[in-house]
């Protein structure tokens, strides 16, 4: 549909693109979720899109992980078009890909030590002790150590967050995509998980792509913040740049404020353009 | 007229599909089941045994209250014939029969259908709303293999087994009521009943089980993984699938039975 993005375009020092996002279009029967989606994450960057709920964060955060087909525009994963890969390739790419989906998605089944374990057995070619070894590394981390034997219904919301996190790093990957992980928590949980994952990044080196609706979280934590609404990225900039952005949908989701109906958007539409 | 076509289209669209999409994963089950070693996703032999005592075992009491439950008609049926003619020993020859092939094997697939279908339907749909699926394939796992696969061969082992044992205690049954009442001995019952049955009697009896296995494992996989959205849908496709699952091994025990004929 659309050639291959030129990686690191923007110069020769640029970090490398990880994730590459294009006219992405998403519909439900009528209803237009995703409606031309563009954006860029490049490597070591701690990227936040920014939506209200129901805003097409979670079929953004599909589409990314190759759970969905893509119908209109591309999406580039370390340089591959996703729509384009199949069996080996596909699952090669997806391990180079952690996901800390929305309430964690644990399997009730399996206890903690299990849940962060199964990437490793299913996939990784270790023997079931260093497979242990490992999965104990990554609740270390997350500092979950002394509740590995625990089920996911015994957990607390911000437990379970901490262990979907030690799950989608159980395989080393080098981008890691979190669906809504700070819904549902209070203050200081959310505090922690933010702390927690800016100590992951400085770790590990890794790209992450945080999808939330809380402001408070993507100014906080977010080296960029890309602000969707209504289908479309409206937005993208630091959150300095975000916090004091004059656009009526931008500051409808950072501030609270209302948007009028009959506001003029000429301006913001000859500042901003079409979606970046 | 272009709407209620669509509605038509749409009503007549949606059994299709699921069609389909059990027949689809019939095909995948018999191919991981038999191939997956070579791609890598060898059968579960831990998940296999899990299924074979869940199915079998914990299915046991259940299939045995059946058994004697039929068996108890069955008996009342031959002790009220004994009032007219002497016919005790070609009625157990042809019971051994019956049972094997006609009786038994549908009752069995709608025992298991209602309870480890729904289970298998409740499983994957709430592994579907709680987005453990699509963690799974996120990592890169497909669900198939690793979930609907060994659910499928262990109900496909365990249902014959299940079959032998419902027989065996029908069997018992009749024979226990026959002693009591009409004073039939009640070893030699047994004997003869077993006898009665042949070789044919008991391939077609466990195929038909084999049949009705794959066949509820594959409708039961399918709307639990078809589920989306809350879970009352969860609920909703329980309903639809033990609806397919008895429907389907009725009319294929019906086919069978056309082109096996005892």
């Amino acid at each position: 549909m659309s050639s291959r993005p030129e990686l690191g375009a923007t110069g020769a020092d640029a970090p490398e693109v990880i994730v590459e996002v294009k006219g992405l279009t998403v519909a439900y029967g009528p209803h237009e979720v995703l409606n031309g989606v563009n954006m860029t994450v490049r490597s070591g960057e701690l990227f936040a899109v920014l939506a209200q709920g129901g805003g097409g964060k979670s079929t953004l955060f599909r589409h990314l992980l190759a759970l969905e087909q893509v119908p209109a525009g591309c999406i580039w994963l370390f340089g591959e078009d996703i729509a384009r890969l199949r069996g080996r390739a596909l699952r090669d790419l997806r391990s180079k890909v952690g996901a800390a989906h929305q309430q964690g998605a644990l399997f009730s089944s399996l206890n903690v030590l299990e849940n962060v374990m199964l990437p490793l057995v299913e996939l990784a070619d270790l023997d079931r002790e260093t497979v242990g070894i490992i999965s104990r590394m990554k609740l270390q981390q997350v500092q979950l150590m002394e509740f590995e034997d625990l089920m996911p219904a015994q957990l607390s919301a911000a437990m379970v967050r901490r262990t979907a996190i030690a799950r989608a790093l159980a395989l080393d990957p080098k981008l890691l995509l979190c669906d809504d992980i700070f819904s549902g928590l209070d203050l200081g949980s959310i505090m922690e998980i933010e702390t927690l994952i800016r100590d992951l990044r400085q770790a590990f080196q890794l790209t992450i792509v945080v999808l939330t609706p809380n402001p408070d979280v993507a100014l906080a934590l977010a080296d960029r913040i890309g602000v969707l609404y209504k289908g479309e990225i409206v937005a993208v900039g630091t959150p300095d740049e975000i916090r004091s952005s004059t656009l009526p949908s931008v500051r409808y989701l950072v501030h609270g404020e209302a948007i009028e109906e009959d506001a003029d958007l000429s301006e913001w539409i000859r500042l901003f353009g079409e979606a970046p | 007229m272009a709407r209620s076509l669509g509605d038509f289209l749409l009503v007549l669209g949606r059994p299709v599909l699921a069609s389909v999409s059990v027949f689809t994963l019939v095909i995948e089950i018999l191919f991981w089941s038999t191939l997956g070693w070579a791609y890598g996703t060898p059968l579960r032999f831990g998940a296999v045994l899990g299924q074979v005592v869940e199915v079998g075992l914990k299915g046991l009491r259940l299939a045995a209250l059946f058994a004697i439950a039929i068996g108890l008609v069955i008996a009342l049926q031959i002790e009220t014939a004994l009032g007219f003619a002497d016919l005790l020993e070609p009625l157990l020859a042809g019971l051994g029969t019956a049972l094997t092939r006609e009786v038994t094997p549908p009752l069995i697939g709608i025992l298991v259908a209602a309870r480890s279908g729904t289970s298998l339907t409740a499983g994957l749909g709430g592994m579907q709303v709680n987005k453990e699926i699509d963690a799974l394939e996120a990592m890169g796992l497909n669900p198939v293999p690793l979930l609907v696969v060994p659910a499928a061969v262990g109900m496909a082992i365990a249902v014959p087994i299940l079959m032998v044992f419902m027989v065996g205690f029908t069997v018992i049954a009749v024979a226990f009521y026959l002693s009591a009442t009409v004073g039939a001995p009640f070893v030699p019952v047994i004997v003869q009943t077993l006898e009665g049955i042949t070789e044919g009697d008991m391939a077609v009896g466990i195929g038909k089980c084999f049949v009705f296995a794959v066949q509820i494992a594959a409708i039961g996989s399918a709307a639990g993984l078809a589920t989306r959205g809350s879970a009352e849908s969860i609920g909703t496709n329980v309903t639809r699938a033990v609806v397919s699952a008895i429907t389907t091994v009725l009319l294929t025990n019906t086919a069978i039975t056309l082109v096996f004929p005892s």
